[in-house]
């Protein structure tokens, strides 16, 4: 097999491909509103043809590059390689569908050219961030990412929304600050921020002086970790969900909290390496921070009321099973947490947009509202049933390959507290999740929903532009756990990314 | 050489043509103020360009026998990469800030030019404008000490004249207290060459240079110099006459003020200290280092303290400056007694970037007060609403200010960084993140202000699409200079004695 | 092997699949609701070949492979799944005839028959699973896609039953998935685990028993292992007769395959304790069973604490097979044997409740039952129809009591057989106990032949519909009703009768086991006829002297609030059971709430910690601390603001220039020597 398309520069053109709408969208008045989708559908289906090249590619074996110098020593590099890919498939594709539920969601609303070009901008950060060849462009993407949710996570302008977003802003840009300081700190030290798989830290050097080592990735950590929603700096994400769905979805699934468990796997993998970094106890340190965050957030979950605050906290607790794995040595764990990325992502985004759906269609907001909810829409909360047991890790569904491959590395390296844990947090999951399909399913329907619009749907249930992108998600869902075992599935890019040895 | 001859031409022509176009400019009809606005700004982007051209980084001193006589006695001009960068920003931001001016002033054929404040604005704003310019080229070129005193005492009170241009009591006592101030600056800046012409003869910079100066006498001068000039600078805890009189200002004056002039006697210092006296690793660096932490915090926190939209803006000046200061004792930090490349190109990549962005924002400020015909952050609230594009050219200006990518303050911060850890330098390293997120908070606080819609207000003005376009492009000129490094670097390391 | 074959096994899976998933979509909901109740057709086809020609199916040796699927997929009929095969295709096409007619009226019947398709979906997969983790994968999905079939009368009861059986079950599957990651690692890098367990066993070494008794937990909760019975006395009953049936007859023995797939036998590894522990269990559960089951008056909840103990024997066998070696053939045997016997027997006798609820009006409201025996009034109602009843109740009830002639001499045989190879003091213990557990067994079926009795008289009655699947759809009086459930029931009791010679021939007893089942034609009876018939007739004998001294006071049903269908006054029954003799009338009223040790644990449930509260706590006073920082900075911020004004002053500025001067030139007094060279 031959890579069609060899062209060197394919990953700044995937970039471009959103970058361009966002500016367009921008630069188009309000009202122009064919225009607006048009170029917004347009970027996201050319983002997924350009990454579908870029990943028959690289499945053949190529390789892309784009390099520019912007000072002596340091370069704006974007890589194509394995492990950028299998951030960059998830995020185009689940953009893609994100952007029909958001047009369906928010079109007819305020602020749509603003919000629609801060979305593109926001995926354009996020694919250029995953195709970052070295630290200095993932910083530079990683700050952007900041800049560009923004606008979007206050969106409603309502105070809250300011809130949310003052604290989203502070929890960020001190994070960010922090990383660059480390980045800096790690190039003084190594010489070099290019990433490499299996690390650029020189094992003798790490040896020699451990704790400065480790006292460098504890602050790239500190940098990190915020958006990767660890433990004691997770506190921003459940209020950013006052946001509209289609931005919850996209901080939750596709672009921030995925940007920061990918810092993660940079950090301990391309940067350190999974080697030097367990010699010099980082990786268990980030093992234990994702353990304590896995039952923090899951016991957090327990008792919400609000449908998105719960979500907010199950993704702190999943999101750290990335990080869980991806700190442990054995390939199958790391293969576990890498896979998780994905398939959180997908099953996450499934939830936000039923949790959309609700709020769009019923106003339903809260569990204690979602009643006999099964009833009035059957399809969305079948979507909702899939991700949620996908969620508590049962076959047939996706998280439960996440879950195998984590449990089964855990038990090789030899540290049976990480299934404690994994298992504990799945017992928890259920115990939030399960109440919410019971009540929906089993519970007596109101008379009347919180504010249901006068808008009949015909015999669909909602609006088919919500509707679609929820259930196509869910079959992801579904697919990439039943079809795991082929190539082509997000297991089997996984397998052959740590394969290759591309970590 | 013919380069050299041509170079001479050029430099004559970035320092003469203001002057000359600030005399049309005196002569004070509409059409000679924009007649001579048109000729400083053209003579100085043809100058700058020719420059160029022309610079080729192999010999960094061209010697113009002005007037006949050479050094001693002469009258210097040299250029070397440092000076071309400076020239080139200094160019780039007044173009912008003329533009911005001729908007700002409106159309002043209506206006009865001598009595309403506005109408002395518009009248005296384009000639001392263009004279500043002339004094600030002629600083950057200036190869002696003497010329430079003389140019810095014109800049001096052609700032201060500019402060008093709005009549309002407030600004006429700004603009006096900075007269007091840079007079005084300027006494013990003479006080300083007067003792060094005793000691070593010469005032030309080169010749002193290589005099190899050491001992009390010229450790004095250079003391002398060095505290005028950072008078001149605002330096903490000298800089308490900066933020009012930067806010009284007409907005293109306080642009000019703060982007502009007061590098002018920074580039002064930084002269005398590595080309001039070559000072090495000691107390003394490290005392400047100290007063620039001072610079930072304090400015930071009192700026986040305004509530005034253009008090805000200067006081972020005085902790920018900061930076330029915590730069010396990265510049010797280097081991084997060389140069810190990284410190010195960061360090004068953050005086480029802020100069850019800094007047960013305060030609932003001033269409926003324009606007609403008010100074105080309450009332631009929801101004991002009515002005996009101004709000994000200030927006944009503040996160370059702040360090934050892709943008020049990004580049310059990641230099200082480097230059601060290569060896170990954790407090300065820790102060410039401090200093950065104390930055972002004042800045957002702007931000805040400008989005929240709960007051609009009531009366609003409409802002002429000039001026925010200019403001627009300076701020995208700032976020641009985060791009593109290489050549500026270099230019910059070239400079390094 | 033919290419129909193996499209025949995937269709056995595919089907139910299919029709579970295609019940979203409204369109096909309609067709896909009558197709259902044969979605099991395709297996049954499986088993009869499988039946007709052992090993020509894809088997353990030849699986159907699809590498896309999951992480692998295999599917095969080997052994160990052929005898289950054919039990569980059967009993589901059985059942799912009578479900047909039994939901007819039933609003959810599409729901029913949704969950009833993944259901059936998921216990296929185990059964003909060829890999642990497809085993896995459906025994998951079998389990929470039973949960809809338990709560599917949306009643208190089922709702509680459900929320118990849910969470054992979580427990349970946390429990397998623990020992499953320990047995993956240690296969090495076997993410995809076969059947074949048992270097990864030996890998284990001494944490191999800790692993095993996981896997023996997980499994239990589904297998009914006491302790962790609980769900079960609530969840049968509470399910529509057919799902109680199921539940009773075929998913209650996944858990058994789950055990006989992965624990280790046959040797290399030896697992100190946990056949013993099973051993005990197992007697222990035959006994507890029988012991609450007698204080029950629900016919379900009496037939499911009888799987509880009848679950028991096969624990045992188990036990026996994890602890002995040499007995593992006899054991393998004894328990397959067991589980077949049971699960027919068990299958009808739960179906014939639901037909005792559906009897035909009595002739006197017209068209009644089959024109016989129309005297009318008392307990003949509907003669044929009620003798039918009672022929389905008696003969597999004798079955299960191991009657002569039946199934159940051959299973208690082979169990007792290989029991006998432990020999000693365990086998000394053993044998009594297990002579108790038959006369139990024995006592509890007449117990619920009684009760039934008195169900089918006072069918109109509200009784057990408060906690009883079949309320949800109103008594069905057409002729087609009973006929529709009657005859998957005779089907049913027809195959419990031909069991003696079907199993013989059916069960492929690996090994000697074979010859001793097959070679002794009929052990139990032809051997000791003692100790299958004693029991039997001991129990009859105390059951019938116990009826006649304390009737009718013990007439199930005469307890307060279900005694109104019984005819007799309340004055009345208070005079009988004031006559009754006073020890055996308090014995005969003694009762049990369903789910017994439940309850304890209920009681301890209800003081749990709030952790969340105390979480919360913790953030509030972050949260303040974080406020009172943020006013002392403003403070701070407003004291400096005055200093800086301070230093405008005019001798300030100059102090401050002639300190730095000083300061300055100090500083740099002994000037260092050029750095220019």
């Amino acid at each position: 097999m031959t890579p069609l398309v060899a062209w060197e520069a394919l990953p700044l053109a995937v970039v471009l491909s959103s970058l361009v709408p966002g500016i367009g969208i921008m630069l188009l008045g309000e009202e122009a509103q064919r225009a607006r989708i048009t170029l917004n559908l347009l970027g996201a289906v050319a983002k997924v043809v350009l990454v579908g090249f870029m990943l028959q590619g690289v499945g053949a074996g190529a390789s892309y590059a784009w390099r520019f110098t912007v000072l002596p020593g340091l370069e704006f590099s974007l890589v194509g390689d394995a492990l950028a890919l299998l951030f960059v498939t998830l995020s185009a594709v689940l953009w893609l569908v994100t952007t029909v539920y958001a047009i369906g969601y928010l079109e007819g609303g305020e602020n749509r050219r603003r919000f629609f070009s801060f979305f593109s901008l926001c995926v354009t950060a996020t694919t250029g961030l995953a195709m970052a060849g070295d630290l200095f462009t993932f910083v530079l993407f990683y700050e952007a990412l900041t800049w560009a949710t923004y606008p979007l996570v206050v969106h409603r302008g309502t105070p809250e929304a300011i809130q949310a977003g003052r604290r989203y802003l502070v929890y960020t840009l001190v994070s960010g600050t922090v990383l660059v300081l480390g980045a800096v700190w790690f190039q003084v030290e190594t010489g070099g921020v290019a990433f490499q798989p299996g690390g650029v830290v020189d094992p003798e050097a790490a040896a020699a002086q451990p704790g400065r080592y480790l006292a460098l990735f504890l602050v790239l950590l500190a940098g990190a970790s915020v958006k990767a929603a660890l433990f004691p700096v997770h506190g921003w994400l459940p209020v950013a969900m006052v946001a509209p769905a289609p931005v919850s979805a996209l901080l939750h699934a596709v672009a921030v909290v995925k940007a920061g468990a990918f810092a993660l796997i940079r950090l301990l993998h391309s940067l350190f390496g999974i080697e030097v970094a367990s010699d010099i106890g980082a990786a268990g340190i980030v093992a234990v921070l994702a353990a304590v965050t896995i039952l923090y957030g899951s016991i957090r979950a327990l008792n919400q009321d609000d449908l998105k605050r719960l979500l907010a906290f199950s993704t702190v607790s999943q999101l750290s099973y990335v990080a869980l794995g991806v700190a442990l040595l054995t390939p199958t764990a790391q293969i576990g947490g890498l896979v998780h990325l994905v398939h959180q992502g997908i099953m996450k985004i499934t939830l936000f947009f039923c949790a959309g759906l609700l709020a769009h269609t019923l106003g339903v907001k809260k569990i204690s509202q979602m009643g006999g909810v099964a009833r009035r829409m059957p399809l969305t909360m079948m979507a909702f049933t899939v991700a949620a047991l996908g969620m508590i890790g049962i076959p047939p569904v996706a998280g439960f390959l996440s879950k195998w491959y984590l449990g089964v590395g855990a038990m090789e390296a030899g540290m049976p507290w990480v299934v404690g844990v994994l298992l504990a947090s799945s017992l928890l999951n259920a115990a939030y999740f399960l109440p919410v399909i019971r009540t929906a399913y089993l519970d007596a329907t109101p008379d009347r929903w919180p504010s249901e619009g006068d808008a009949r749907f015909g015999r669909i249930e909602a609006d088919v532009r919500l509707l679609v992108p929820a259930l196509v998600v869910a079959l992801l869902a579904l697919a990439s756990g039943v079809f795991g075992g082929s190539p082509w599935s997000p297991l089997g890019w996984t397998e052959l990314i740590v394969g290759r040895g591309d970590l | 050489m013919t380069s050299g001859l041509d170079s001479i031409h050029w430099m004559t022509l970035v320092v003469l043509g203001p002057l000359v176009a600030s005399m049309v400019a005196l002569a004070g009809t509409p059409r000679t103020l924009r007649l001579g606005l048109a000729l400083g700004v053209g003579s100085v982007l043809v100058g700058v360009g020719g420059l160029w051209l022309t610079f080729g980084g192999g010999d960094p001193v061209l010697r113009n026998p002005l007037g006949g006589w050479g050094a001693p006695l002469g009258i210097d001009l040299r250029l070397d990469g440092l000076a071309l960068v400076m020239l080139t920003m200094t160019a780039l931001v007044g173009a912008a800030i003329s533009l911005y001016s001729t908007a700002y002033f409106g159309d002043i054929s209506f206006l009865p030019l001598r009595d309403s404040p506005a109408g002395r604005g518009a009248r005296f704003f384009a000639p001392l404008w263009l004279l500043l310019w002339s004094a600030l080229n002629g600083i950057y070129l200036s190869g002696d000490l003497f010329n430079l005193y003389v140019l810095i005492e014109i800049l001096g009170l052609g700032a201060a004249a500019l402060v008093t241009l709005a009549v309002t009591p407030k600004a006429t006592v700004a603009g006096m207290r900075y007269l007091l101030v840079s007079l005084v600056g300027s006494l013990a800046f003479l006080m300083g060459v007067a003792l060094l012409y005793v000691v070593a003869g010469t005032l030309s910079l080169e010749l002193l240079a290589e005099e190899g100066l050491q001992g009390p006498l010229p450790a004095a001068a250079l003391a002398l110099m060095t505290v005028g000039m950072a008078a001149k600078t605002a330096l903490f805890p000298l800089h308490a006459w900066l933020p009012p009189a930067h806010a009284a200002a007409p907005a293109p004056g306080s642009a000019v003020l703060s982007a502009l002039v007061v590098k002018g006697s920074f580039y002064i210092i930084v002269r005398l200290w590595v080309d001039v006296y070559g000072v090495g690793p000691g107390p003394a660096v490290f005392v400047l280092g100290l007063l620039g932490a001072g610079a930072i915090l304090w400015g930071s926190i009192l700026a986040l303290r305004q509530r005034s939209l253009k008090r805000l803006v200067a006081y972020s000046t005085v902790a920018q400056l900061g930076y330029l200061f915590v730069m010396f004792p990265l510049l010797v930090s280097g081991d084997g007694g060389g140069w810190n490349v990284d410190a010195w190109t960061g360090g004068f990549y953050h005086a480029l970037s802020h100069g850019v962005a800094k007047a960013a924002m305060f030609l932003a400020a001033g269409s926003m007060s324009y606007a609403v015909a008010r100074d105080d952050l309450s009332a631009i609230s929801g101004i991002a609403h009515r002005l996009p594009m101004t709000f994000l050219a200030f927006g944009l200006g503040g996160l370059s200010l702040a360090g934050i990518p892709p943008s020049g303050g990004f580049v310059a911060k990641w230099l200082l960084l480097r230059a601060a850890l290569a060896d170990g330098g954790w407090g300065w390293a820790l102060l410039l993140t401090l200093g950065g997120l104390l930055t972002l908070a004042y800045v957002l606080m702007v931000l805040r202000y400008a989005i929240d819609r709960t007051d609009p207000p009531t009366t609003f003005r409409p802002v002429p699409r000039r001026m925010e376009w200019t403001a627009m492009g300076l701020a995208l000129l700032s976020v641009l200079l985060g791009f593109r490094a290489v050549e500026i670097t270099e230019l910059l390391a070239g400079a390094l004695p | 092997m033919a290419p129909y074959l193996v499209l025949l096994t995937w269709a056995a899976v595919a089907l139910p699949v299919v029709l579970a998933l295609s019940w979203p979509v409204r369109p096909l909901r309609k067709l896909a609701t009558r197709v259902a109740p044969w979605a099991a057709m395709p297996a049954l086809g499986l088993a009869a070949l499988h039946l007709a020609t052992p090993g020509a199916l894809p088997g353990a040796a030849s699986p159907v492979q699809a590498p896309s699927l999951f992480l692998g997929m295999r599917l095969g009929v080997d052994l160990l799944g052929g005898g289950l095969l054919a039990l569980t295709a059967f009993l589901w096409v059985a059942a799912g005839a009578y479900a047909r007619s039994y939901h007819r009226d039933d609003p959810r019947q599409g729901s029913f028959f949704a969950f009833f398709c993944a259901t059936l979906a998921g216990n296929l997969g185990l059964v003909l699973a060829g890999d642990l983790l497809t085993f896995y994968f459906s025994f998951a999905v079998m389990t929470f896609a039973g949960w809809g079939l338990v709560v599917h009368d949306r009643s208190v009861a089922a709702l509680r039953a459900g929320r118990v059986y849910i969470i054992l079950a979580l427990i349970g599957e946390v429990a397998i998935l623990a020992a499953l990651f320990a047995l993956g690692a240690a296969a090495g890098g076997g993410i995809l685990l076969g059947f074949d367990l048992m270097e990864a066993w030996v890998a284990l070494g001494d944490r191999a028993p800790l692993v095993a008794g996981l896997a023996v937990a997980g499994f239990g909760v589904k297998a009914g292992l006491v302790p962790l019975h609980l769900w079960l006395p609530l969840a049968h009953p509470v399910a529509p007769t057919a799902a109680s049936a199921l539940l009773s007859g075929v998913m209650i023995k996944a858990g058994l395959l789950g055990w006989l797939r992965v624990l280790p036998w046959g040797g290399e590894v030896l697992l100190p304790g946990v056949g013993e522990t099973l051993l005990v269990l197992g007697i222990v559960g035959a006994l507890y069973g029988v012991a609450v089951g007698l204080a029950q008056d629900d016919p379900k909840t009496i037939l499911a604490y009888s799987s509880v103990s009848q679950m028991g024997s096969m624990v045992m066998g188990t036990g026996l097979l994890v602890l002995l070696p040499s007995a593992a053939p006899l054991a393998l045997g004894a328990v397959i044997v067991f589980a077949l016997h049971h699960g027919v027997a068990k299958g009808a006798l739960f179906l014939s409740v639901g037909l005792a609820d559906r009897l035909p009006a009595p002739p006197g409201r017209g068209g009644g039952g089959g024109g016989g025996g129309s005297e009318g009034g008392g307990a003949r109602r509907s003669g044929p129809w009620r003798w039918g009843l009672r022929l389905a109740v008696v003969l597999p009830a004798l079955a299960l009591a191991g009657a002569p002639l039946t199934s159940g001499p051959i299973a208690k045989g082979a169990l007792k057989e290989a029991l006998a190879e432990l020999g000693g003091s365990w086998y000394a213990v053993l044998d009594p106990l297990l002579l108790a557990a038959a006369f139990g067994t024995t006592l509890l079926l007449v117990r619920f032949a009684v009760v039934l009795e008195a169900r089918a008289d006072d069918g109109e009655t509200s009784h057990g519909s408060a906690n009883h699947g079949d309320a949800a759809s109103g008594r069905d009086r057409s002729w087609a009703g009973p006929w529709g459930l009657a005859l998957p029931l005779a089907v049913l009791v027809l195959a419990g009768l031909l069991a003696p010679v079907w199993l013989v021939s059916l069960v492929p007893l690996p090994g000697e086991g074979m010859q001793a089942t097959r070679g002794g034609g009929l052990p139990g009876p032809l051997n000791d006829v003692g100790s299958a018939l004693l029991p039997v007739l001991a129990a009859l004998g105390v059951a019938g002297l116990f009826l006649a001294r304390t009737r009718p006071g013990t007439r199930p049903g005469t307890r307060p609030g279900t005694g109104a269908g019984t005819g007799l006054g309340p004055g009345m029954r208070g005079a009988t059971d004031q006559g009754g003799p006073g020890f055996l009338a308090r014995l005969a009223r003694w009762r049990i709430p369903a789910g017994d040790l439940l309850v304890v644990v209920e009681a301890l449930l209800r003081r749990r910690p709030d952790g969340p509260r105390a979480v919360a706590w913790i953030a509030n006073r972050t949260r303040e601390a974080g406020e009172a920082l943020e006013a002392a900075v403003i403070r701070l911020h407003a004291r400096l603001e005055s200093r800086d004004l301070g230093l405008a002053r005019g001798w300030v500025v100059g102090v401050l220039l002639a300190g730095l001067v000083l300061v300055l030139s100090l500083a740099l007094g002994p000037l260092l020597p050029s750095r220019r060279e």
